[in-house]
């Protein structure tokens, strides 16, 4: 525990990271625990996951820094699960920052377990820096505010398959000024099922599928492959966007996964690369 | 804590990159007198069709009976100005009636309507040019071949956003870019039939038509031709069903009610954002307008928001309510040809009451915008659709005509 709290620190203090609250992760593996945070893909052990996130096609007209950077941090206990991670948005006009804290419990029950139930809970943080120069209408200066906000999401296991719901972003507060609203993370409602299916324990294959409804309907769909647990390939996608997401990632240590990711959209013209770095800290 | 180390080492190269910064480049104006401007570049023979085969296709009585030549169709390709930064090719259907020893050959334009910028099944994306024979494009089938067979050799560019510029933003109901293929259209067309057909068209004599998108394109461009290009061509008449003239009204309305439901609401999104990219003033980042990742034009039609609240952001609704984003408001301005101007060709406009996606409220607010100039003539379909009644249109438009050779 005490390294737990320290690998916590460290991010909070270090780290400058990106994430979009509610936009979809073209990550070269897929996240359901962005959107659920009851869900728990890792085994036993204490992690740090970085993300370098390179967009090719960033925001349309916009200035951007099109490197973005994330960090996360698990703590996987039986059946406890902990998380921190610190997320930085970067809009045209718009700065913030997002620390968040997740917990969820796994409850077994049934003959030999057979089903598990998990309820989790995240709580963020957020803070943003409205800089009224980069918009049109002649004037200057930032504004500063704070927001928290909520996730909640629940999921049941049965044997190979899982399904599971979470609302994420539930209080959704504006950030305003002068009576207009600057921004807010829409709240979305997210439902989710996936297969994990294991051929005599050298090939799992994963396939789901994410739906999602906020101001928009979206959809998650793929297929996740991991060969003789060192090798992982995903393919999954994205609507309404229309991308693809490719990844490939490989076990180079023991305690050691690097990866990267591809994905592009052929109509919406938009594509870029990811690298995600995974540590295992402790078992 | 050796992983700590390494990591914290990658983190911060990493940290280092995140200076680099992306900066957009702009190209230099094209200049609009540009000498490259409706230079042909290749002609292609598409298809010829009877006068009978039209008869049968378009399948309307009233319509049937106006058809009394065969036709020839071409795409012509030419050049056009796009964004004022690029001459770019652009492509139009030329369709061509195989005229008699007597007969007086005329020269009209008929400008579509919306066609969406990818397929959708059920939803005919095809494009004017590429006509071969068969097609359910209500634009070409019951508009541009039947005015030909008609009487008149008719051009109906495909605008910029299409076939050679296709993989480019569509410059959607923002009428001052579109009436550069337009215009360019209208002179690339004129050279292959005076210079390469040898047909004897008037030079400046234009008859115009156009459906929707095209209806206010239609208006803007009598506009644009009685005014500062008015020597280049001489408007006779202009028809035009379900156009888009009150466009400030259109656009206020929307911005005015954020939370009416609006059926057609992405086409609004649409229009937004190519008012955003080829507007003067604008092209703002993406996420100054749009609450959701709209990264293009495809992006802001597949929305299923239902109103201006959810897909667009309040400070963008409120400062355009308030009247101080005034890049925004002069560029819808700019489209509005229902009013400020003063036609000096007839205009003969339809609508249906009933018409869902352009409020009838278009053809009203240019009746009486436009009434000084007495040229402004109006049929009502009550109860009529924004497509419902679209050969019925085409017959009178053909009528119409006819009393202006």
């Amino acid at each position: 525990m005490k390294k737990t709290v320290s690998v916590i620190a460290f991010l909070a203090a270090a780290l400058s990271v990106k994430a979009q609250n509610i936009a979809p992760r073209d990550n070269y593996l897929w996240d359901i625990d962005y959107y659920n945070p009851s869900v728990v893909m890792k085994s036993n052990g204490v992690y740090a996951d970085f993300y370098a996130r390179y967009d090719i096609n960033p925001i349309k007209n916009a200035d951007v820094n099109p490197l973005d950077i994330s960090a996360e941090t698990y703590v996987v206990r039986d059946d406890h699960h902990w998380q921190a991670s610190l997320a930085h948005d970067g809009l045209s006009y718009f700065d913030a920052a997002a620390f968040s804290v997740a917990y969820s419990h796994l409850f077994n029950f049934g003959t030999n377990k057979q089903h598990s139930f998990s309820v989790g809970g995240r709580v963020t943080l957020g803070y943003g820096r409205i800089d009224f120069s980069k918009l049109d209408y002649g004037q200057t200066g930032y504004k500063i505010m704070v927001r928290p906000d909520l996730d909640l999401g629940f999921e049941y296991r049965y044997k190979f398959f899982h399904t599971g719901f979470a609302v994420k972003n539930i209080l959704s507060l504006p950030l305003k000024d002068d009576g207009m609203t600057y921004f807010r993370y829409p709240r979305a409602y997210i439902w989710h099922m996936l297969f994990d299916l294991n051929v005599r324990d050298k090939v799992k294959f994963i396939p789901y599928f994410a739906l999602g409804v906020n101001q928009n309907i979206f959809i998650d769909a793929g297929l996740g492959m991991c060969f003789l647990r060192v090798c992982r390939f995903n393919y999954s996608f994205h609507g309404p966007t229309i991308s693809h997401n490719f990844g490939l990632g490989f076990d180079i240590a023991k305690r050691l996964h690097i990866g990267a990711g591809y994905c592009f959209s052929p109509t919406h013209r938009t594509s870029g690369v990811t690298m995600r770095l995974s540590v295992k800290i402790a078992e | 804590m050796r992983h700590f180390a390494h990591t914290s080492i990658l983190f911060c190269i990493l940290l280092a990159a995140v200076s680099c910064r992306q900066v957009a480049t702009s190209s230099p104006r094209i200049d609009e007198n540009d000498p490259r401007r409706g230079k042909v570049i290749s002609i292609e023979h598409n298809v010829f069709l009877t006068a009978e085969e039209l008869r049968k296709a378009v399948n309307d009585t009233a319509l049937a009976k106006r058809i009394k030549y065969d036709v020839n169709c071409y795409k012509v390709r030419y050049e056009t100005i796009y964004d004022e930064s690029d001459i770019v090719d652009a492509d139009a259907l030329l369709v061509v009636p195989r005229y008699g020893t007597d007969d007086t050959p005329r020269y009209a334009a008929y400008f579509h309507g919306t066609i969406l910028p990818f397929g959708i099944p059920g939803v005919d994306t095809s494009l004017p040019s590429d006509f071969k024979g068969y097609t359910k494009s209500k634009d070409v089938l019951y508009c541009a071949l039947p005015l030909a067979a008609a009487g008149y050799c008719v051009v109906t560019p495909d605008y910029t956003g299409y076939g050679p510029t296709g993989d480019r933003d569509h410059p959607f109901i923002y009428f001052p870019e579109l009436s550069y293929s337009a215009m360019d259209a209208l002179i690339a067309c004129r050279e292959v039939l005076r210079n390469q057909m040898h047909v004897a068209i008037d030079e400046r004599d234009i008859w115009l038509s156009g459906w929707s998108q095209g209806g206010g394109l239609a208006m803007y461009m009598q506009r644009k031709l009685e005014s500062s290009m008015g020597g280049t061509f001489r408007v006779k008449v202009n028809s035009i069903l379900a156009g888009v003239f009150s466009t400030e009204h259109m656009i206020m309305d929307v911005f005015n009610n954020p939370d009416r439901i609006y059926l057609a609401i992405a086409l609004y999104s649409w229009a937004t954002y190519a008012f955003n990219q080829f507007a003067d003033g604008m092209s703002r980042a993406t996420d100054q307008i749009f609450r959701l990742d709209i990264f293009d034009q495809i992006g802001s039609l597949l929305v299923l928001s239902t109103s201006a609240s959810e897909l667009f952001q309040d400070f963008f609704i409120q400062h355009i309510r308030n009247g101080t984003d005034s890049a925004f408001l002069d560029a819808v301005k700019a489209c509005s040809t229902a009013s400020g101007w003063r036609p000096r060709a007839d205009v003969y406009l339809h609508h249906g009451t009933d018409d869902m996606l352009v409020p009838y409220f278009n053809m009203t607010d240019a009746a009486e915008g436009l009434k000084d100039s007495g040229r402004i003539h109006t049929y009502s379909k009550k109860g009529g659709g924004h497509d419902t009644f679209v050969p019925e249109y085409m017959a009178h438009t053909i009528d119409v005509f006819e009393q202006y050779r």
